[in-house]
């Protein structure tokens, strides 16, 4: 900056600046696209400091890791997992069996896992983005699951930096609708499919399917404290993973056969230390 | 001001304040307090004014910048400027105050952090909520500053532990206002 009396002051970038951060604010979003790699660079020197303040905070805080603390608990939920999304899949295959003249089956997808850590997490205390410590060089990408818990799905990758990604949570009021199917907590029976969308506080929401069973044409009805699993077509390598429990059931008031239901994740997204990242391998896939 | 120890103090209370909020964060909501917000407030108390002004303004595109936003129907954005402009609000309330209040004490930084917080959700909300009229990006004011407001109100807290090692540190900072010398450590 020049001497008083020259033409750039530090008053005229004072004025400059504000001007600049006036008219970012009102800016579009899509015209804002350049500020992704600014941001990038924030989070980069940022992190050193914010990586050391989360490891401090997530051992006073008891922070949720990527495996269950109880090893055989989580063997097991990991194990009913697998068995939920194979019957996904089987029901799935079903309802192919009429398409498989006309064209082709897909491998199923694989997934690789790879475990990050937290970071941080968003500066802004209403947004509920987390940032990861995997990146585009560790082959994550756009639509990646982050698990915790062995089995908890937390959210989907919606960004990838270079050596971090960001996870929207599937509760994160922007998150889109995803599909789940709501089984009994305990003992078999048929699942219901719902379509939940996040209601901002922290939960799902959304209207199921009718659906009945045996001759006798019983709907099959969801309770409180039933389980919630992925079954969203867009996320197939991801069914069977634990979205939460219900905790509301209602009737639908636009269709009083189907219900409604609020679901809680058990996972609290703002207390995570690490992730795993279950990434569709598309090479294994197509082999 | 020294430049210098801004940058750096403002990199290690960032760094703090990102890694511990999840930690300080109130019951199952979204209040936490800021760490960022009771240091600005500081600089803006002993800073000459332009400085303080300028300081605020990076902290909150700091604060823009590292809030990366989901869109409805996915994808994510960083919109700079809201919490810059906030921020530099703020400390123009401290600005104004600060020839009335006892600038040795630290019940002044507890009391001016609420206050100057407000200013500084009511400006970046009302920003926020202006361009989602043109810009929808699924932003419910009324929930962000609910939540800000207490969020601020809490931040009153952090502000009490901040002032020692930033009154510890202020000759550092060296802060060149004339209303200053007495506390500043310069002779």
């Amino acid at each position: 900056m020049s001497a008083r009396g020259g033409f750039i002051t530090s008053g005229r970038v004072l004025a400059a600046a504000i001007a600049a951060c006036l008219v970012c604010a009102v800016l579009p979003v899509r015209l804002l696209g350049w500020t992704g790699a600014v941001s990038g660079v924030a989070v980069r020197l940022v992190a050193p400091v914010s990586d050391l303040g989360k490891w401090i905070g997530d051992r006073a805080a008891r922070a949720e890791t990527e495996e269950h603390p109880d090893p055989e608990i989580g063997r097991l939920q990991e194990l009913e997992s697998l068995v939920r999304a194979q019957e996904m899949r089987i029901s799935e295959l079903r309802a192919m069996l009429d398409a498989l003249e006309q064209g082709d089956i897909l491998p199923e997808a694989r997934v690789r896992q790879l475990v990050g850590r937290v970071f941080s997490t968003s500066a802004s205390r209403a947004e509920r983005t987390l940032l990861v410590r995997r990146g585009a060089k560790d082959g994550v990408a756009e639509g990646a699951a982050a698990v915790v818990r062995g089995r908890h799905m937390l959210g989907v990758v919606s960004d990838v930096n270079e050596s971090f990604c960001v996870v929207t949570p599937l509760v994160a009021r922007n998150a889109g609708p995803i599909e789940v199917t709501v089984h009994p907590a305990e003992g078999d029976g048929p699942g219901v499919p719902f379509v939940v969308s996040p209601t901002g506080d922290g939960t799902l929401r959304g209207p199921g399917q009718f659906r009945t069973e045996g001759a006798e044409q019983r709907p099959v009805e969801v309770r409180v404290g039933d389980e919630a699993s992925l079954s969203d077509p867009a996320m197939a390598p991801h069914w069977g993973l634990l979205v939460g429990d219900v905790v509301e059931v209602e009737r639908d008031p636009e269709s009083p056969l189907r219900q409604l239901v609020t679901i809680r994740p058990r996972i609290d997204t703002r207390n995570v230390a690490r992730v795993v990242l279950r990434v569709p391998d598309d090479d294994r896939a197509s082999q | 001001m020294s430049i210098g120890a801004f940058v750096i103090a403002l990199w290690i209370v960032l760094g703090l304040d990102e890694g511990l909020s999840g930690l300080m964060r109130v019951g199952g909501g979204d209040v936490a307090p800021s760490l960022v917000l009771p240091f600005v407030v500081f600089i803006a108390l002993y800073a000459p004014a332009r400085a303080a002004t300028g300081a605020a303004l990076a902290a909150g595109l700091i604060i823009d910048l590292l809030t990366i936003r989901a869109l409805p129907g996915g994808g994510t954005a960083v919109i700079p400027g809201a919490n810059a402009l906030g921020m530099a609000l703020a400390a123009q309330v401290v600005l104004a105050a600060r020839g009335l209040v006892f600038l040795n004490s630290p019940v002044t930084l507890v009391v001016l952090t609420p206050v100057a917080g407000i200013v500084w959700q009511v400006a970046a909300t009302s920003l926020l909520a202006v361009r989602g009229l043109y810009d929808p990006m699924g932003f419910r004011a009324a929930g962000v500053l609910g939540s800000g407001a207490l969020s601020v109100l809490y931040s009153a807290g952090p502000a009490l532990v901040l002032w020692f090692p930033l009154r510890w540190a202020m000759p550092v900072f060296r802060f060149d206002s004339p209303h200053v010398a007495r506390w500043s450590g310069r002779r």
